[in-house]
């Protein structure tokens, strides 16, 4: 009896090294739930939202396309697959009449791909400013991806936000950003400093010194230039167009 | 029984062995004094200048008192330039002890530096002693005096190497389809410049009535044509000045044309830096007219880095990358002198025997008297204005010298007038004769170089002109500031303009 148990304990011991010895599977990514997401990386106001104003385009520029990266956690696959983007609810903009959507797919063997949002300059906008909210919704190519915020993204990674106009507004980053280079606001500087430098991307900062250096010295040149020969410059509030 | 017994034996063997791992480790603390290799020559700094296709041949001595068959040599090179990659795999070039080398263009580029290690490895031991040179990749031209001439109204280089081989025609002979009239002015920057447009280096740029352009300094043939130097080109094409001010960290270019000036703002940020926009003038706004001259700061922290001469004003500016300020009360002792108004035309801006101080020789607005005006470049709380001193300068014809030349290392300025060579000194307000040049040729330009003879010993160039031919003289001079014998005498040149070092 004691002799055989100390068989079957052996046996079982030997029984259980063997199994010890088999190989494990490979921990392979599951490539059976794809996602999608606002390609956020580098994240500015840019990619992470923006104000698009028509006013400091020329009156021919009917509309204007701004590209949304986006990218898949998942493998690529060997055909195109669609993305869907959908409007929020509460968002005054109305696609396909303030904008559309195009190119929502990731191409055939890729990671990447970008969304064109096009925005059409309506008479309405004129006097106002509308609003849309897009967010990364499930279909059967793909699922909403990551929804956290990037770095120094105020909006998580499956929203993209913007607002659009034909107004002319003091751009919300003016006194933070451009006020340092030309001074205070006005309709008149800022129109005037569009056409001078044939720049329109006021909702931007982040110039390079060489960039911001070059338009402060094109912009004292331009109104010195100016006043040679009209005189000052008045704004819409009466006062002197000034460039420090 | 039997059992018991082996168990017995077991347990016997074991305790034994416990017993002998008890045993006290004495250990082993003599070291055996290994043969090392060394190098007994002296390390130099110097940078080593190589020619594509020319032999790299160097022999450094190697000290190693076992036999020599233990050694193995190895020589490799890596790009060693600004913006060389941090990740990048050395290229070996030789395996031998002495290295004779045929520089190959397929691994060196013109241009670049290259650092190149000297490895000699003791196969018995392992270890390996380096040696390390720096390498630049020069074409002919590696450091010596380069000389901007006109050349019947065209402009032309020549250069005299530091071993005193003088070559002509360096511009036309490389640039034959892009002629320059008129010369006015050649630079080089201080600095190696990373602009994001051109290769990290030095800048070289050669300036003509109508055009100028920026110049290869190592293939000496044209890099860029003068509106790609812009943003945006001027309007008007009067270039008059090209040169990089400032200091390490806080290099600035400047561009003078028609008067006004252009800056380049460079630096550790991305993209592309060109000149930019004419600057306005703080006080002046664009009524202004620069002289195609300025001086420079001595450090990154100096209080005004860049300073410039308005011609039409009469004042001086601290350039700034964005504005020229006129100085302010508090940095000024207006009792010398005003820089914002300083009532006297501009001759010659130089550095002085004092590292701070700047000197500005001047004459008076009707050209008969010359003055000296001395600043700084910094305000400490020992020193919270910037003027240094105001002395009229006895000296015959300083006035009306086309050029002069102040001493860095003595209070002495060198100038000529009539033919002859002048030694000015400012603080006794004396000078004295000190050549006497053919009195049929004139001064076209002056120049100190204070360690023309090595560290301390200071060498004069002189340019001159006789109508037909340029030549240049080299006076030694000693670092009290006396010219003790003219050194050699190199002819062949049209009549230089300007002229620049290149090292």
């Amino acid at each position: 009896m004691k002799r055989l148990l100390s068989f079957i304990g052996a046996s079982t011991a030997l029984l259980f090294s063997i199994l010890g010895c088999k190989e494990d599977d490979k921990l392979m990514f599951d490539d059976s739930d794809p996602k999608v997401s606002f390609d956020k990386r580098y994240a500015g106001t840019l990619v992470d939202s923006v104000n698009y104003s028509f006013a400091f385009q020329s009156k021919d520029i009917i509309t204007d396309t701004v590209q949304l990266p986006v990218r898949i956690i998942g493998l690529p696959r060997n055909t195109d697959r669609n993305i869907a983007i959908a409007l929020s609810a509460g968002s005054t903009a109305k696609e396909g009449y303030h904008y559309k959507l195009e190119n929502m797919v990731i191409p055939a063997n890729a990671s990447d791909g970008t969304v064109d949002v096009i925005f059409f300059r309506r008479a309405g906008l004129k006097d106002s400013v509308i609003t849309g909210e897009l967010k990364i919704i499930a279909n059967a190519d793909f699922k909403p991806g990551y929804d956290d915020n990037a770095v120094s993204a105020v909006l998580d990674r499956l929203t993209w936000r913007f607002t659009l106009t034909d107004k002319l507004e003091k751009p919300s980053i003016w006194d933070s950003y451009w006020k340092n280079l030309f001074g205070d606001y006005s309709n008149t500087k800022i129109l005037f400093l569009t056409e001078l430098l044939n720049y329109t991307n006021w909702n931007q900062g982040g110039l390079f010194p060489q960039d911001s250096n070059r338009m402060l010295a094109q912009a004292r040149l331009g109104i010195y230039e100016y006043e040679k020969i009209h005189g000052p410059m008045i704004d819409e509030n009466g006062n002197r167009v000034i460039i420090p | 029984m039997k059992i018991n017994r082996l168990y017995y034996i077991i347990y016997l063997f074991l305790v034994v062995l416990l017993t002998f791992s008890c045993a006290k480790d004495e250990g082993n603390y003599s070291y055996t004094e290994l043969v090392k290799v060394s190098f007994p020559e002296e390390k130099s700094d110097a940078t080593i200048f190589i020619r594509q296709g020319e032999p790299l041949i160097l022999s450094p001595q190697v000290a190693y008192d076992g036999d020599a068959n233990d050694l193995s040599y190895e020589w490799f090179v890596y790009l060693n330039s600004a913006s060389a990659s941090y990740v990048q795999d050395s290229v070996l070039i030789a395996r031998t002890k002495a290295l004779n080398y045929t520089v190959s263009p397929d691994i060196f580029v013109l241009g670049e530096n290259y650092k190149l290690t000297y490895k000699v490895t003791n196969n018995k031991t392992g270890i390996a002693a380096f040696r390390f040179y720096q390498l630049a990749v020069q074409d002919l031209f590696t450091q010596g005096w380069i000389f901007l001439e006109d050349r019947n109204g065209k402009a032309d280089l020549s250069m005299i190497l530091r071993n005193g081989t003088l070559y002509h025609d360096i511009y036309s002979g490389r640039n034959a389809n892009y002629p320059i009239a008129n010369p006015k002015g050649f630079s080089i920057s201080p600095q190696s410049i990373s602009d994001g447009v051109a290769q990290d280096g030095k800048k070289f740029y050669i300036v003509g009535a109508n055009d100028a352009i920026e110049l290869d300094g190592n293939t000496m043939k044209k890099r860029f044509d003068y509106a790609y130097l812009f943003f945006q080109a001027p309007a008007s094409v009067k270039p008059e000045y090209i040169a990089w001010g400032g200091s390490v960290g806080n290099n600035l270019g400047l561009l003078i044309n028609d008067g006004k000036l252009y800056p380049n703002m460079v630096g550790g940020f991305p993209g592309a830096k060109k000149f930019g926009a004419e600057m306005k003038s703080a006080t002046h706004e664009y009524d202004y007219n620069l002289a195609p001259q300025h001086i420079s700061g001595a450090n990154y922290s100096d209080t005004y880095n860049v300073f410039v001469f308005d011609r039409l004003n009469r004042c001086f500016y601290a350039v700034t990358s964005s504005t020229m300020n006129a100085f302010d009360a508090a940095s000024q002792n207006t009792a010398l002198f005003d820089m914002n108004n300083v009532g006297l035309d501009l001759i010659k801006l130089d550095s002085s025997n004092v590292s701070t101080v700047r000197n500005a020789v001047m004459r008076s607005v009707d050209g008969t008297e010359a003055y000296l005006l001395q600043f700084r470049t910094t305000r400490t709380a020992a020193e919270p204005t910037i003027n240094v001193a105001k002395q009229h300068l006895d000296a015959p014809g300083l006035a009306k010298a086309v050029d002069l030349s102040c001493s860095t290392l003595s209070p002495h300025i060198f100038y000529v007038s009539d033919s002859k060579l002048y030694r000015y000194e400012v603080t006794s307000n004396t000078y004295t004769v000190e050549y006497q040049l053919p009195s049929n040729e004139s001064v076209s330009k002056i120049k100190f170089e204070r360690h023309g003879y090595g560290q301390g010993l200071p060498r004069l160039i002189v340019a001159t002109w006789n109508g037909n031919e340029g030549k240049v003289y080299y006076f030694k001079v000693s670092p009290t500031g006396a010219i003790q014998e003219l050194d050699k005498t190199f002819g062949g040149f049209g009549k230089i303009i300007d002229l620049a070092y290149k090292y």
